[in-house]
């Protein structure tokens, strides 16, 4: 068997996503419109007279309270996301048939399967994320499919001839032409084209025509296009006008973690990033990245790290939307190692972290890494934890380290047969007493950021060591070994 | 001041102190233990207070090495360690890439953010151990860092098994239980010296609350 899983009214259920708490209700026609047209009505809105393909005026003439929405990707791809995790529920073949619409094969399912029970399971589990489906279950996957579009909420085929005899023939969605044909020959449902001679009606059907009947016959296996990409555990929420305070984001946050953690919890995996953008008016997004220390699925802990980014944050624009997305991994692939201590409180220390991040920055905070260049002073920041896991060692450290200056120093350096002999820099001149170099670096070479250095170690006679660095004829003072 | 009154005044404050423990235990718990760290040297007192705040203060090659001592540490016991840069000066190609994954490295832009910062992972106390290094600090700003500031600190770490030490260029800390004084060879020769032989050399004086106070000349 076959379970095609399909969203009625996608686009507009994508766009009435996260909506459930707005002033106009549930009980307000609302329409999808695409081209200056409407594409997608809800039921209300048909009960007032509103129908596909009449223009916005013209739906506003029916129903003045009527509430209009227009496409929004990024919402309809995070459906779809929660479609493709359903079904991957059911079966890990499943084909992602089409915009708002799934179908899983069913044939390696356990015997004695119950698949009333089945898809009762699926459209209470979407209703309860405010999703309305219908679920089509049957012996190949067009019949699924077919079953789907007219089952409330699910349909199980168990006799495919009398279920496809009783659909009318523009279930099938034939072509125009065809239509016409159908409409002349004074066919008007499956059961009466299935009673015309199948090798004469596919002769002067054509291709199509052979289409259709090895649709309808129940005995077509058409393979599946099997999801391969592991689905993203993401959502999205455009305001319909600008906010200018938390609380409306911090709401929509809780929300999309609740329904994305729940997600994770469903298929055994946790968080280990979280990914948040916002929108804001000037078309400009605040992007912030969070590395989840010790990963995990629960709600709190992950919304804790939200909130104290957003307590702090100052914005330049007001926001118009929120993006959330959720990095999943194994929960074991990135516990600490055996012999790690583990951190006694690790969503504490998530929040830290997030403390720390919104009182100095972003880049202020991590584990630093050496960039495969020998630029001096070149580095860049990791979240703690990753890559803890590598044990490669480096060769022993030589010397005291040295202290760079963030920036430089400038400094005017007396040079005497090729080497420093007083540097005077922060209005003190000192002699050099004990000197170490030249050593010369440079790079890039072969591009536009070519850089050369001639760095120098230098003892002063108060004791101080220092690096010193010439770049063309400009000396800087480029850190301190020991300074007393 | 004469020694016998140093010896009677030390009498008088050894009484005042069993007179508050016995008063207030929770507030006078004894210490939580010692970290032994590897550097002979750092540890001819048993280790690293544990709950306790240690100031180590002197040149800052010395800081330095105290650093590389507590990452290596880290490295040994698998914890990671935070750094608090109140100058943003760590070199990180100066140190092995080990010693990098072990340390949470804090940035700042001056010692106000600095104590900020310390403050909230000190309140955490989910790293074992942290070190503030305030030592190419101007003076003058360190200066400024009110008296009160340690004294919180001191409260917090007391009631943890937590380490703090702050690296300074003098002594700075009021009231610090363990004050150390670190200098490091710099002679010529040993500019290229294998790090863990500095470390054998460095030479550390180490003060217990109760001993006689001390000075380092800036």
């Amino acid at each position: 068997m076959f379970a095609c899983l399909l969203l009625p009214n996608f686009r507009l259920q994508a766009a009435l996503r996260w909506r459930e708490a707005e002033a106009w209700g549930k009980n307000a026609s609302v329409a999808m419109v695409e081209g200056g047209l409407l594409v997608e009505v809800n039921a209300r809105a048909c009960e007032r007279g509103i129908a596909l393909g009449m223009t916005s005026p013209q739906a506003m003439a029916r129903d003045g309270g009527i509430r209009i929405f227009s496409s929004d990707p990024v919402q309809e791809d995070s459906l779809n996301d929660v479609l493709v995790d359903q079904g991957l529920g059911l079966s890990s073949e499943l084909e992602r048939t089409a915009a708002g619409v799934v179908t899983a094969d069913l044939r390696r399912a356990a015997r004695g399967m119950c698949w009333q029970q089945m898809a009762d399971g699926v459209v209470e589990g979407l209703r309860r994320q405010a999703l309305e489906v219908q679920v089509g279950v049957a012996g190949t996957p067009d019949l699924a499919h077919l079953a789907a579009e007219r089952a409330r909420p699910s349909a199980i085929v168990y006799q495919a001839s009398a279920f496809v005899a009783a659909l009318p023939l523009e279930a099938l969605h034939p072509s125009g032409p065809l239509q016409m044909i159908f409409q002349d020959w004074g066919l008007r449902t499956v059961g009466d084209l299935l009673r015309l001679p199948r090798g004469e009606t596919i002769q002067r059907l054509g291709a199509e025509g052979e289409e259709l009947f090895s649709r309808i016959s129940g005995r077509h296996h058409r393979p599946l296009r099997l999801v391969r990409t592991a689905p993203e555990y993401r959502a999205a929420f455009r305001f319909e006008y600008e906010v200018a305070t938390t609380e409306p984001v911090l709401f929509l946050l809780r929300r999309f973690l609740e329904e994305l953690t729940g997600r994770l919890r469903a298929v055994h995996q946790v968080a280990r990033e979280m990914e948040l953008r916002i929108p804001l008016d000037d078309e400009t997004v605040h992007e912030r990245d969070f590395v989840i220390p010790v990963p995990t699925s629960e709600v709190e802990g992950l919304f804790r790290i939200l909130f104290i980014h957003l307590e702090s944050l100052r914005l330049q624009q007001c926001p118009v939307g929120v993006q959330l997305k959720l990095v999943a991994s194994d929960p074991a692939r990135d516990q600490l190692r055996l012999f790690e201590r583990a951190l006694r409180d690790p969503h504490q220390f998530g929040e830290t972290l997030a403390r720390l991040k919104a009182l100095l920055g972003n880049e202020q905070v991590g584990v630093p890494v050496c960039r495969d260049t020998h630029e001096p002073g070149q580095f860049e920041m990791r979240a703690i934890f990753a890559g803890a896991s590598d044990d490669r060692l480096s060769p022993p450290a030589q010397g005291l380290p040295l202290r760079r200056y963030r920036p430089a120093e400038r400094s005017r350096v007396d040079v005497e047969d090729g080497r420093p002999m007083v540097v005077s820099f922060r209005s003190t001149a000192e002699r050099v007493c004990q000197w170490a170099g030249p050593f010369r670096l440079s790079g890039q070479w072969w591009e536009t950021s070519s850089w050369a250095v001639e760095e120098w170690d230098v003892g002063m006679e108060n004791g101080g060591l220092y690096r010193l660095a010439r770049r063309g004829r400009d000396w800087t003072v480029e850190g301190c070994y020991d300074v007393r | 001041m004469p020694a016998a009154a140093i010896d009677e005044k030390r009498g008088q404050l050894a009484a005042l102190r069993q007179l508050v423990a016995e008063k207030f235990p929770v507030v006078a718990s004894p210490p939580a233990g010692r970290w032994r760290t590897g550097c002979e040297a750092l540890d001819r007192r048993g280790g690293l207070a544990r709950g306790a705040l240690t100031e180590v203060c002197g040149s800052s090659g010395g800081g330095q090495l105290v650093l590389a001592a507590v990452l290596e540490m880290a490295v040994r016991e698998g914890f990671f360690l935070g750094l608090i840069d109140a100058a943003d000066a760590l070199e990180p190609a100066d140190w092995p890439e080990e010693h990098l994954r072990r340390l949470l490295w804090v940035r700042c832009g001056g010692s106000l953010p600095a104590l900020k910062a310390t403050d909230i992972l000190v309140r955490d106390g989910n790293l074992p151990v942290l070190l503030l290094d305030l030592q190419i600090v101007p003076l003058a700003e360190l200066r400024r860092i009110p008296a009160s500031t340690w004294h919180r600190f001191h409260r917090v770490l007391e009631h943890s098994d937590g380490v703090l030490l702050v690296l300074t260029p003098q002594p700075l800390v009021e009231a610090v239980p363990c004050r150390m004084a670190v200098e490091a060879e710099t002679a010529r020769a040993r500019w290229t010296a294998p790090r863990k032989q500095l470390l054998e050399n460095l030479q550390v004086r180490i003060f217990e609350r109760g001993e006689t106070a001390f000075h380092i000349s800036a």
